[in-house]
């Protein structure tokens, strides 16, 4: 496939004005490290924000950063770092787990609303993109949302944007909220305990007002493949992360290992920590093991049974159990039926992570929609790219 | 500020609509009489009235459908109204429409602790949400002033904030879901009890959507456990520079406070004159509420008492009980109160700036004050510069509420221009709507309006608020295809 490469918004616009007059689908993509996320896309040229890589703007004590869409979020994270902030909604790589190459940009990040394990207590993509520039299937060049965390002046196109897999409009400009790096963060770490026990305990700790800020259970299958980060035993492994004020952290920590001290609770230091949550972002466990990866979302308190009806061969539950993924033998069909009807009776849904290109073309990839919602979704997509000539199909059949 | 002329068509079809209305939706309420209509003239914008055609008052989501579905067919405008607390005129009813009421829609369907979450029908109070879970120790985060009497419906609608929100969000980051019913009556559900909905995020686009989008008919709200200490910082300065740039300093040294609220002198005197919470005389007062564990607490106050300190406060002061935290909030919650007494008119406006330009912006604001001849007050959401202006005249003495509406529209030209924006929570409606292609580009506003069609192709929903123009949706449909100086090389016109 061709690449087409536009270094300003207008050059691409341009590119799209021409992809209408010729009736050409585009595959949208940054680097290209999400191309297997999704449905398979066919399109004979592809557009990409790899060189609009800019960073135009960090303004620290404004808490606020604008980018190129195009921009990797390694180069990103390393000025932040710099400051002492980050992006709240821990944005990874997720190139190792889907087996393709190079570094992640935030236009992919954005697109493909890629978010960690802070998602459950700091929000998501969508609720750090404060706005937007883009070139929209007119071929125009829109903006949404603004510069300042508080803003409702129109309709709050940004919460689109994010998650819309390159299907609405090609990002070519981004602009964050950053939040400033904790002073303090500590993990602490209890091995062997059920999955049913262990998610009892990390949804009350979400219902206490101490900032517990990763909330983690893997079973097993998924704890294995941590074996590279020291101090974390065998077995199913049950994570609390706390960050904040140094006092504030230490006396949270204390607490709770008096609480659970029949239990055996290890103290993880800010190094270990912060690579472990790294890793549990990133899905890394998965990346080393063959088979399917999906993405579920449901009820706190409803995750632990939907999971153990569709019986993976592992699982990485986060948020205290909001989020969980998990890893399922590829390959078959049905599999994604009995995921998709699951999560439906258990209150929430599940979105295919990995697996291999037949298999995306085959199965519902997304949630599948209720008749209404799927209408709406292709109204509002035409409504940004009337012709379909964005991604066609990356999401639904026509979106 | 005024309504466009209304349909007339429609407005000589009245008794003709009133009688289907109750053919369609026999248990709905009809609100014909022109004294009960009086109630329902305005909303809290209420230099702008108007009765509407009629007051529907569905009491569930099947009547919601059915007046939908009527007005659908039989082309009549509708606009959604909560508590008619908007201060933007988002809820201004309007001759050609009927004003669908929410209002007894007011239960709460559950409180389901276990998934920190509450699912509740659209004319619930705000506060009566936090009231229903304080006993188990949750509350809902998103706090406006207006909590007592605004509706839950009404606040996905504008996508409130409050004075918590610097810490907690507004509306759209504390919603898990929507039932919600389109202009032809279908009704749908976007998102549930978990965090993402799937697919699409359509919840978070609907959120903030001021009514023009569908009419949401149950909300699930997600509930924050309730810190344990909360403590309030009373800081005065000598300017308002000084005040502002401790704002900053107290941001960018990574603190968090619940909430962090400016006055300034104008509004201190107003303030002390009608409550006397005790803040002293100074240009600038700040007040900042830390709340979490005691450490936390404990450690974020020592902080910020040193970066006040830093920055040049005369003194800083912590509440030592409930009953003073209590009192240090009341004189600015009691703010827009307290200064309305000091003019028959006042308008509050509602702009956010990069904090860090807010010495300036103010001292520009008083410089127009003195140009237009008006009174101003400031009160500031300072933590995450929202500015909301307080705007005083008389709109009965001669040209008074004109030259207000021209200040009030240079303020926002002002937020715009230092990288800010027109609302920060107060929404568009139609108070800002003919301002806003000073914030968007062409394409940009007709990016939005092309989703407003996605949801509402004949534009029945609150016509006339948020966007200056009317277009068809048809019109905004069609790709111009230019032939432009790129082409793709060696790929076929398919
Ligand atoms: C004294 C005072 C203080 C205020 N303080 C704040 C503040 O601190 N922060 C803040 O953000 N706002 C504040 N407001 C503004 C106002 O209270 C909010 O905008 C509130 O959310 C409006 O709720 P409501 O129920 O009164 O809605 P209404 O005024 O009735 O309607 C507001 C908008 O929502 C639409 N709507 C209402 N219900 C529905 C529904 N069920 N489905 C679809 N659309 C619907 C209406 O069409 C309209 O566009 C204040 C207002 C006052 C008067």
């Amino acid at each position: 496939m061709e690449r087409f490469l536009p270094e300003r918004a207008e050059k691409a616009a341009e590119m799209v004005a021409a992809a209408l007059h010729q009736n050409l689908p585009l595959a949208l993509a940054g680097a290209g490290t999400k191309a297997a996320l999704g449905r398979p896309v066919v399109a004979d040229a592809m557009l990409s924000s790899a060189r609009m890589n800019r960073i135009l703007l960090h303004e620290p004590e404004e808490l606020v950063l604008t980018v190129e869409a195009g921009a990797l979020l390694s180069e990103v994270n390393e000025l932040l770092a710099k400051r002492r902030q980050m992006l709240a909604f821990e944005p990874h790589e997720m190139a190792p787990l889907l087996g393709t190459s190079g570094e992640a940009t935030l236009g992919g990040i954005v697109a493909a609303s890629c978010h960690g394990s802070r998602r459950f207590r700091a929000g998501g993509v969508r609720d750090h993109l404060l706005g937007f520039k883009a070139v929209n299937g007119f071929g125009e060049i829109i903006e949404g949302g603004g510069r300042v965390m508080k803003n409702v002046s129109g309709f709050d196109v940004s919460k689109l944007v994010a998650g819309s897999f390159g299907t609405l409009c090609f990002l070519t400009e981004l602009t964050f909220r950053v939040w400033p790096v904790a002073e303090a963060e500590e993990t602490l770490a209890i091995s062997g305990l059920p999955d049913r026990k262990a998610l009892e305990i990390l949804r009350g700790i979400a219902g206490e007002p101490m900032d517990a800020s990763g909330l983690a259970h893997l079973t097993s299958g998924a704890s294995s493949g941590l074996s590279h980060v020291p101090d974390l035993g065998s077995g199913p492994l049950t994570l609390i992360r706390l960050e904040g004020a140094r006092e504030a952290v230490s006396e949270n920590a204390a607490a709770l290992l008096l609480r659970f001290k029949a239990l055996a609770p290890r103290r993880l230091g800010r190094e270990v920590s912060a690579r472990l949550w790294g890793a549990i972002s990133a899905l890394e466990p998965f990346a080393i093991l063959a088979g399917a990866v999906w993405r579920l979302s449901a009820p706190p308190g409803a995750m632990q049974a939907a999971v153990s009806a569709i019986g993976p061969l592992a699982a990485i539950y986060d948020g205290a159990g909001g989020f969980c993924s998990l890893l399922v033998e590829e390959g078959l069909d049905g599999e994604a039926e009995l995921i998709h009807e699951t999560m439906k009776v258990h209150g929430g849904h599940a979105t295919l992570l990995r697996a291999n290109e037949t298999l995306r073309g085959r199965i519902n990839v997304f949630p599948p929609l209720e008749s209404p919602n799927l209408m709406l979704t292709k109204r509002v997509k035409a409504a940004f790219d009337p012709r379909g000539i964005f991604n066609p199909g990356r999401m639904y059949e026509g979106v | 500020m005024r309504l466009d002329p209304i349909d007339e068509r429609i407005a000589a079809r009245r008794a003709e609509i009133i009688a289907g209305l109750r053919a369609a939706a026999p248990d709905c309420r009809v609100i014909d009489s022109d004294d009960a209509l009086s109630a329902y003239d305005s909303d809290a914008l209420s230099i702008v009235r108007q009765k509407p055609l009629c007051a529907v008052l569905p009491g569930d989501t099947a009547e919601v459908a059915a007046v939908l579905a009527y007005c659908h067919r039989e082309g009549v405008n509708v606009v959604p109204r909560g508590a008619g607390t908007s201060l933007s005129g988002g809820s201004t009813p309007r001759g050609d429409a009927i004003l669908l009421g929410l209002s007894r829609l007011n239960r709460i369907l559950d409180i389901d602790i276990a998934n920190r979450c509450i699912v509740t029908q659209p004319g619930v109070t705000n506060l009566s949400l936090t009231r229903a879970v304080e006993g188990q120790g949750f509350f809902y985060a998103p706090d406006p002033s207006s909590q007592s009497a605004c509706s839950i419906g009404g606040n996905v609608a504008e996508n409130s904030g409050g004075l918590h929100c610097l810490k907690y969000g507004l509306t759209t980051n504390n919603i898990l879901g929507v039932e919600c019913v389109l202009v032809d009556g279908t009704v749908m559900r976007l998102g549930g009890k978990h965090l993402d909905p799937g697919g699409l995020d359509l919840l978070g686009v609907l959120t903030g959507s001021e009514g023009m989008m569908a009419i949401v008919t149950e909300v699930t709200v997600r509930i924050v456990p309730r810190p344990p200490v909360q403590r309030a910082l009373l800081m005065l300065f000598a300017s308002i520079e000084a005040a502002g740039q401790c704002v900053a300093d107290v941001i960018a040294g990574g603190i968090t406070p619940a909430a962090m609220e400016l006055m300034d002198r104008a509004s201190v005197a107003a303030i002390e004159a009608h409550c006397a919470p005790g803040y002293g005389d100074a240009a600038a007062v700040l007040i900042a509420e830390l709340d979490g564990t005691r450490a936390e607490v404990d450690a974020m106050a020592l902080r910020m008492t040193a970066i006040a300190t830093g920055a040049g406060a005369l003194s800083v002061r912590e509440s030592r009980d409930e009953a003073e935290r209590q009192k240090l909030w009341l004189g600015r919650k009691i703010a827009f109160a307290a200064i309305g007494r000091k003019a028959r008119d006042m308008i509050c406006m509602d702009g956010t700036i990069p904090r860090k330009r807010l010495p300036a912006v103010l001292a520009e604001i008083n410089r127009m004050a003195a140009h237009y001849r008006l009174g101003v007050a400031n009160v500031f959401h300072a933590g995450d510069g929202n500015l909301h202006p307080l705007i005083l005249f008389d709109a009965m003495k001669d040209d008074e509420l004109a030259r207000a509406e021209a200040f009030g529209a240079d303020i926002l030209k002002l937020c715009v221009a230092e990288g800010g924006v027109l609302s920060g929570e107060h929404g568009i409606g139609l108070e800002k709507r003919d301002l806003m292609p000073v914030m968007f580009s062409e394409s940009g506003l007709m990016q939005q309006q092309r989703l407003r069609c996605a949801f509402d192709a004949e534009a029945r929903l609150n016509p006339g608020k948020v966007f200056p123009e009317l277009h068809a949706c048809a019109e905004l449909g069609r790709v111009h295809v230019r032939e432009g100086r790129f082409r793709f090389p060696h790929l076929p016109r398919m």
